[in-house]
């Protein structure tokens, strides 16, 4: 078929051509090929490819338009350097920072402001010997990424009408390469954005700033200091909530409220740390307790149920003094834990929220005479929640310890399910709130380990009020004051 | 002079920050004490409105939960929450409410923005009905909650609230316990949380509806103690310049209406009301009508003004679901706006804010 068009007198054909819709594609490529190595004729084929190109759109085919449009492009784009002979095609040559020179094509280097000025004002970049000196911060690897984009997005000075009816098209392709293109580390995207700018090439300068805006949003405060090498200067009361607030996220919300529960508490404690010098030793016990607990077998289980027991009455005892103080609200970390769950929302069965908590929450599912039922928390609604004030009041040395131990235990609730059977129906869920809030003050960084935490301690929760609803009516005259 | 992004050069790592969403203001001044300084400058927000990259948000007051359709129609008290929609990504999301309004927000509450700030006032407590007076304010640049001093004089519910952008918020009539219509007016001050007194207005007005237009403070319709429920046409303006009320217009509305949907569409644009079915605007004196209200949304709970579109939400009857839809004020042409499950419900009001 080629061959026959090929020998055809192309003049004749577009005399009596039909409408360009009824040839096909292959057909109409060929012939356009054709028309447009002639040069001659070269008017007379832009029309008839506006034509079929306007036909194409019209008839919504994609693919046929694209192909043709490119066939359009590059054989108009042939058609212009043959018009100008191959050796004398137009380059500018550029000399970037470090000495090395490279030539350019001309309508590619002519995209970047800053190059189109040079070469308007000084008639600087003809040859070798007067090439443009970029400025310092254009890098050879840089500037050839700025090349690449020059050269998708300039638009050949042709037709303006085939331009117009594919600008959809044109927008897609450019956004598709835009998005590939930005695709790279960020510190290689903050060169190129300063090595556009120096340039003045605004489309690039958005398009890599919006790129590092998008990449600022995807981290944490601490994450977007690593990035961009920023001093952490800010106290810890100048610092807002690290995790996002605006967001529908049930368990982000829970988290959050355990956040500034915590601040506040801390700040409580410390208020309050004579008084509770005696208790802090007696935590870390437990929680290498509740360590080896879990490293151990059933036979250590008995063991540290017993030790677990006698801490508990010891804790009854001190707990029946806490609670002749008046402040529900103070000292009292093992108190925070069922507020806190009792907040989260739509995690919980609404059983729940009728069972009152006792501060002393001890009881193993599996020993229900020793439940005890839990007085009413005194939760006032008007309890400021998102406290402005952050103290990290637990010294680092402690805090490293309990961070390990955090993140072990977590790893070890991730692992297998009979340990966290274990775990949820020994009742630690005391240690356990303990250990997710002090977490969470030491900065978010187990964040993923910190989630499932939670997600068993409120299962467990919910296995326990199950359990012990039955004997709830049985314990109510054990509250607290043994 | 520590740079705000190693090497690029203010403007473009201004440029940067400029393009985050506002959702990360929190977050971006929290990074080190240059950026916060940053970000906290006026300059930053103007510079975010003058390049376009602001982001405009609705935020409304909205029930959780999907209403029934059809008989099985809610006789609880819904609950209410904050959801920010934002028009131009058809994004939807909650803002956590104040502490205190863990269980819900009051019903009847007014918002109005300032700047980065969405000032939340009065309303009935939900479970006692009783009228707050309470005030409290969002910022979105620390995406925190704050109590702010309570309105002063006795409890005031319905009244028309607005806000002159730049740091005020007017408050103007609405009733008293004994359902007294009030004539009487207060603006606060959000950057030294202190509210004043203004003089009184010439007529009582019990739901009324406040804009802030041409640099004044309007307080359109309502109706007078002895005419209850009979909405009044008029309307006055209160001039901040020479702190009074000036301009009593008699027949500002050409029927008597409840102007809850009264809203400016911009100081170079007209202003806009729905009525029976339609959506009309005033031009010079005259109301003409500029579009059929769709069906979907037939009963307009609120409508907004972002630029040169309008935004309605309302409910094609009583207990339907709540949708959106914009109106190209140039075109005239409707566009629904999609809203995901759980952003349906009954809207009470809103506000538009543009940070």
């Amino acid at each position: 078929m080629e061959e026959v068009v090929a020998r055809l007198n192309i003049t004749w054909f577009i005399a009596i051509a039909p409408p360009a819709l009824s040839f096909s594609t292959g057909l109409v490529e060929t012939v356009l090929m054709r028309m447009l190595l002639d040069l001659s004729l070269e008017s007379r084929a832009i029309s008839f490819c506006e034509e079929y190109l306007k036909c194409l759109y019209l008839s919504c085919k994609p693919k046929a338009l694209k192909n043709t449009y490119n066939l359009c492009l590059f054989s108009m784009s042939e058609v212009a350097m043959a018009v100008v002979k191959p050796e004398m095609k137009s380059y500018i040559w550029l000399q970037t920072v470090d000495g090395s020179i490279q030539q350019v094509e001309e309508e590619v280097a002519m995209f970047c402001p800053m190059i189109c000025q040079e070469v308007l004002q000084t008639g600087m970049g003809s040859s070798k010997t007067y090439a443009i000196s970029l400025p310092h911060r254009v890098n050879p690897a840089i500037l050839g990424l700025i090349l690449d984009y020059c050269r998708f997005h300039q638009v050949p000075g042709h037709s303006n009408k085939i331009n117009e009816y594919l600008s959809v098209l044109r927008l897609k392709e450019r956004k598709t390469f835009d998005e590939k293109f930005i695709r790279m580390d960020t510190k290689k995207l903050c060169e190129l954005t300063s090595a556009a700018d120096s340039l003045q090439l605004k489309p690039l300068v958005d398009l890599t700033s919006r790129a590092l805006a998008r990449i600022i949003e995807g981290k944490t405060p601490e994450e977007i200091r690593e990035t961009f090498h920023l001093p952490d200067d800010l106290t810890e009361e100048e610092k807002l909530e690290p995790l996002r607030n605006i967001t529908d996220d049930p368990r982000i919300r829970l988290l959050n409220r355990l956040y500034a529960r915590k601040r506040k508490e801390l700040k409580e404690r410390k208020k309050l740390k004579d008084v509770e010098i005696e208790e802090e030793p007696k935590d870390e016990r437990s929680l290498e307790d509740l360590l080896s607990f879990i490293n151990g077998a059933d036979g250590d289980m008995k063991g540290t149920r017993a030790n677990k027991n006698k801490k508990k009455n010891r804790r009854r005892k001190d707990q029946a003094k806490d609670l002749s103080s008046k402040n529900a609200n103070e000292n009292n970390k093992v108190r925070l834990l069922p507020q806190h769950i009792r907040l989260g929302l739509n995690l919980l069965p609404s059983a729940f929220h009728n069972v009152n908590f006792d501060n002393s929450l001890e009881a193993s599912a599996s020993k229900p005479s020793r439940m005890q039922t839990f007085p009413t928390v005194n939760f006032s609604p008007k309890f400021e929640f998102i406290d402005g004030d952050v103290d990290d009041d637990l010294d680092p040395a402690m805090k490293e310890e309990l961070d390990r131990e955090v993140e072990d235990f977590a790893r070890r609730l991730n692992s297998d399910w009979p340990e966290r059977m274990q775990i949820l129906s020994l009742s630690q869920d005391r240690r356990l709130g303990l250990l997710v809030v002090l977490r969470y003050d030491s900065g978010l960084r187990a964040k993923q380990a910190v989630m499932p935490i939670i997600e068993r301690v409120i299962y467990g929760y919910r296995l326990l009020i199950r359990d012990s609803e039955a004997v709830a009516d049985n314990s109510t005259s054990k509250v607290s004051g043994s | 002079m520590m740079e705000l992004i190693s090497g690029l050069p203010e403007d473009v790592a201004r440029g940067c920050l400029i393009r985050v969403s506002y959702q990360q203001f929190s977050t971006v001044a929290s990074v080190c004490r240059l950026w916060k300084s940053e970000i906290h400058a006026p300059e930053f927000h103007r510079q975010r409105r003058s390049t376009k990259y602001a982001q405009k948000l609705i935020t409304i007051v909205q029930a959780r939960g999907e209403p029934g359709t059809g008989s099985t129609k809610r006789v609880t008290n819904p609950v209410y929450r904050l959801s920010v929609f934002e028009p131009e990504t058809g994004h939807w999301t909650e803002l956590p409410p104040p502490p205190e309004f863990y269980s819900g927000l009051p019903m009847f509450c007014q918002l109005v923005s300032v700047g980065y700030d969405l000032v939340l006032l009065g309303g009935l407590d939900p479970s006692s009905w009783r009228a707050s007076n309470s005030v409290f304010v969002y910022n979105f640049l620390s995406a925190k909650w704050r109590r702010a001093a309570d309105m002063p004089g006795g409890p005031r519910t319905f009244f028309a609230c607005a806000s002159d952008s730049e740091g005020t918020v007017f408050v103007a009539g609405g009733h008293d316990n004994e359902k007294n219509a009030l004539r009487s007016a207060l603006a606060y001050d959000v950057n030294s949380d202190r509210w004043v007194s203004l003089p009184d207005m010439a007529a009582e007005r019990d739901e009324c509806k406040g804009v802030f237009r041409r640099g004044r403070f309007i307080a359109v319709g309502g109706y007078p103690t002895e005419t209850q429920g009979r909405f009044g046409t008029s309307a006055e303006a209160f001039d901040p310049a020479t702190w009074r009320w000036v301009e009593v217009k008699e027949d500002f509305l050409d029927c008597a209406t409840c102007p809850r949907t009264f809203v400016n569409g911009g100081d170079d644009e007209a202003v806009f009301l729905c009525s029976g079915g339609d959506l009309i605007s005033l031009r010079g004196d005259t109301w003409q009508k500029m579009a059929t209200v769709p069906r979907e949304i037939r009963n307009v709970a609120y409508v907004g003004a972002l630029g040169g579109t309008l935004v309605l939400i309302g409910s094609s009857g009583y207990g339907e679901v709540h949708v959106a839809f914009g109106l190209d004020l140039e075109s005239c042409n409707w566009r629904k706006l999609e809203s995901p499950e759980g952003f349906r419900g009954h809207v009470q009001t809103g506000c538009v804010l543009e940070i």
